[in-house]
């Protein structure tokens, strides 16, 4: 796509253990437009964190990582390997989960702050500090002089996370990667960090990939989703689409395990039954398939590639969600009692509704 | 009550404590007025004065009157007969005053030995520690940054080669080495000028600093590869820091807790070694005049080296714990 800010072509990193080589990304391709903010969601163990400090070039020497990532036209391995000095944390910077431990405890806040202004941008010690005021003043701190001579223990979570987004905002950067940047805190401060993020990217023309495992998370806030699982990209489309018209299995279950408020009280949360594989084995089929209500016999023998289903709308499955081979699929396994797979259909039936999901139906 | 009045009171109990110790012991494990008079404390004088016997061997009538004149001039002196409690309060209340005492041997005061030894074997100290530092923080620097590669592993094995030759033996394989057979070092103490006495300490202290040094090296490289772990550091990877600045701008000193700790500990076992380096390389240090007083039972020159002793460890281990709140703020919050 012209214009992409960021472009990544199958993207796969590889860890050798002792048990065999673990594929924690497999063949990752995605594209973000400047200013776009990109949704990665998936399970823990998805993949997820690993693309993102794969971009980030934090990933331990021994990960082998293949594919190709161009940061507006540049090559971001190739830089990786010249040592290039400028770049991450000037151009592209990542905010990290756990507020706690993300930021040095023995130094104070407007040191780690004004650390990259003075290193990139070779400002000085009082315009450095200067400016890290004014950044503390954008992500909402109160007594911006104050909290520059503190420590990070003597902040609150909240607070804290504000002083990593200055941070990263520094060198005003035309990428973020947020990589679960409020799992860490109280559901209250999540929802005031999560649109303070979105406020500051649209000031600022900001790109932005925000990882999360929580789909109610992306929705209103990114412009593209795209589901991971096992490594792999199950599902991709604009945020609009994903939501209204959902193909893959694995974003359908995804989404019934958010509670929701209109659901009485003491209904059981619907967990997806099973584990995500050890990506240790070689999967030969869809890696969801196990798991997956709709499997069919293909799904265990053959791996599905990601097809159109629309404009922007990717979906790696052979029998998708709200397509008559799907609907098909479902069906059988109902009628069946177990999926092609072997899991028994008869764990579903505490389920709500999927029609009830406000999804377009998947029964009919 | 605040934190350094806190450590200062404990550093005084301490003080009290261990300097009581020291001198009780002295005087219940040896007899003092032997140490001063020698085999005449042994002479009963109140018989002697009562005319009962002669003297030591009771074979020239009246001749023992001088030396017990002696005997009861030494109990008049150092106040032997006062209780224990009673003779601890006055020495110690002269030394606070900077009153020594004198030597039982030479009758040279304590502080005059001390002014003239003392210095040598700080300024060993020093070097000592200089060299277990200077040669330790870098190399485990190094050895984190690669840990479990090549030259992390050749480390290794050189840090528990210096660890495991006995520090004597070590010495003196440099004696021969450096002064005997390459005349590089002078083979006895020098002091003429600042330069001379660092020639002269040189080897003594890379006897005693080496071995400290391989034992920080493996302290400070285990936390620094424990720290290198931290998410902090991933956060200034990804502010694009160069390895080194996040090495020694941010790893370095949130690991340095575990080794401080041993440093002010070790102090104890510097001058433990000194005794036995100062005496292998000639030096006239404390170490060597508290083995030779100790052999020649000079009561005030043992408890004066001693009282000096405990004084550094204790000052030394309380700089350590002012230095915590220093490299981590989260300790001074409980002060």
């Amino acid at each position: 796509m012209a214009g992409a800010l960021l472009t990544v072509r199958d993207l796969s990193v590889g860890f050798l253990t002792e048990q065999g080589l673990v594929r924690a990304v497999d063949g990752v391709s995605f594209d973000l437009e400047p200013g776009q903010t990109l949704g990665v969601v998936g399970e823990s163990g998805s993949g997820k964190s690993v693309t993102a400090k794969a971009l980030m070039n934090l990933l331990p020497s021994y990960a082998q990582v293949r594919g190709t990532v161009d940061f507006d036209g540049r090559n971001v391995f190739a830089m990786a390997a010249n040592k290039e000095k400028h770049f991450w944390g000037v151009e592209m910077t990542m905010v990290f989960q756990d507020p706690m431990t993300s930021l040095n405890p023995v130094k104070k806040v407007g040191e780690q702050i004004t650390e990259s202004l003075r290193v990139h941008l070779r400002r000085s010690r009082r315009d450095a500090l200067a400016e890290a005021g004014d950044l503390l003043e954008q992500v909402g701190i109160p007594e911006p002089g104050k909290r520059l001579t503190q420590y990070p223990h003597e902040l609150s979570g909240g607070l804290r996370q504000r002083v990593v987004i200055a941070m990263a905002l520094a060198c005003g950067p035309r990428l973020l990667i947020a990589d679960e940047p409020t799992t860490a805190l109280d559901v209250t401060v999540q929802k005031h960090i999560l649109d303070l993020l979105d406020d500051l990217r649209r000031a600022r023309g900001m790109a932005m990939i925000l990882i999360t495992h929580d789909l109610g998370v992306v929705k209103g806030r990114a412009d593209e989703v795209m589901v991971m699982y096992a490594g792999h990209t199950m599902e991709e489309a604009p945020t609009a689409t994903l939501f209204a018209e959902m193909r893959h299995p694995y974003t359908e279950a995804l989404l019934e395990t958010i509670p929701r408020i209109d659901t009485p009280s003491h209904t059981r949360l619907v967990p997806i039954p099973g584990r995500p594989p050890e990506v240790i084995d070689v999967l030969d089929g869809c890696p969801f398939a196990p798991r997956c209500r709709y499997s069919i016999a293909r799904c265990l023998t053959d791996q599905p590639g990601l097809t159109s289903h629309g404009a922007g709308h990717l979906c790696a499955c052979h029998a998708p969600v709200g397509t008559p081979s799907g609907i098909q699929a479902r069906s059988a396994n109902e009628s069946a009692g177990t999926t092609a797979a072997g899991l028994d259909m008869g764990q579903f039936t505490r389920n709500v509704p999927v029609a009830d999901l406000g999804q377009s139906g998947a029964e009919g | 009550m605040t934190f350094l009045a806190r450590r200062l009171a404990f550093m005084l109990g301490v003080l009290f404590t261990t300097t009581f110790i020291a001198y009780a012991a002295m005087n219940a494990l040896g007899d003092p007025l032997f140490n001063v008079v020698g085999f005449y404390a042994k002479v009963d004088c109140d018989a002697v004065l009562a005319g009962e016997i002669d003297d030591v061997v009771g074979t020239r009538p009246g001749s023992s009157l001088g030396e017990c004149q002696l005997v009861a001039e030494a109990r008049e002196k150092y106040h032997l007969d006062d209780p224990l409690p009673v003779r601890y309060g006055r020495w110690i209340g002269a030394m606070v005053q900077g009153d020594f005492g004198e030597s039982f041997k030479n009758y040279v005061p304590v502080s005059t030995i001390l002014a003239e030894r003392l210095p040598k074997s700080l300024m060993l100290m020093g070097m000592s520690m200089t060299v277990a530092l200077g040669a330790s923080i870098p190399w485990a620097v190094a050895a984190a940054y690669r840990a479990n590669r090549r030259l992390d592993k050749a480390s290794t094995a050189v840090s528990f080669g210096i660890l495991s030759i006995p520090s004597f033996a070590f010495g003196i394989i440099l004696l021969y080495l450096f002064v005997v057979r390459w005349e590089i070092f002078p083979s006895r103490f020098e002091d003429d000028d600042l330069f001379s006495r660092l020639r002269s300490l040189t080897l003594a202290s890379l006897t005693l600093g080496l071995p400290l040094a391989a034992v920080y090296q493996r302290l400070l490289r285990t936390d620094l590869i424990t720290t290198l772990q931290e998410d902090f550091v991933l956060t200034a990877k990804a502010k694009g820091l160069s390895d080194r600045r996040i090495m020694f701008r941010h790893v370095l000193r949130p690991s340095m807790f575990g080794m401080v700790t041993v440093v002010g500990l070790n102090s104890a076992a510097l001058f433990a070694g000194s005794i036995i380096i100062e005496q292998i390389f000639s030096i006239p240090g404390i170490g060597r005049e508290l083995y030779v007083s100790i052999v020649r039972d000079d009561n005030p020159v043992v408890l004066a080296c001693v009282v000096v002793i405990v004084t550094a460890f204790v000052l030394i281990n309380t700089a350590v714990d002012l230095l915590y709140s220093y490299l981590d703020p989260r300790v001074r919050r409980d002060t």
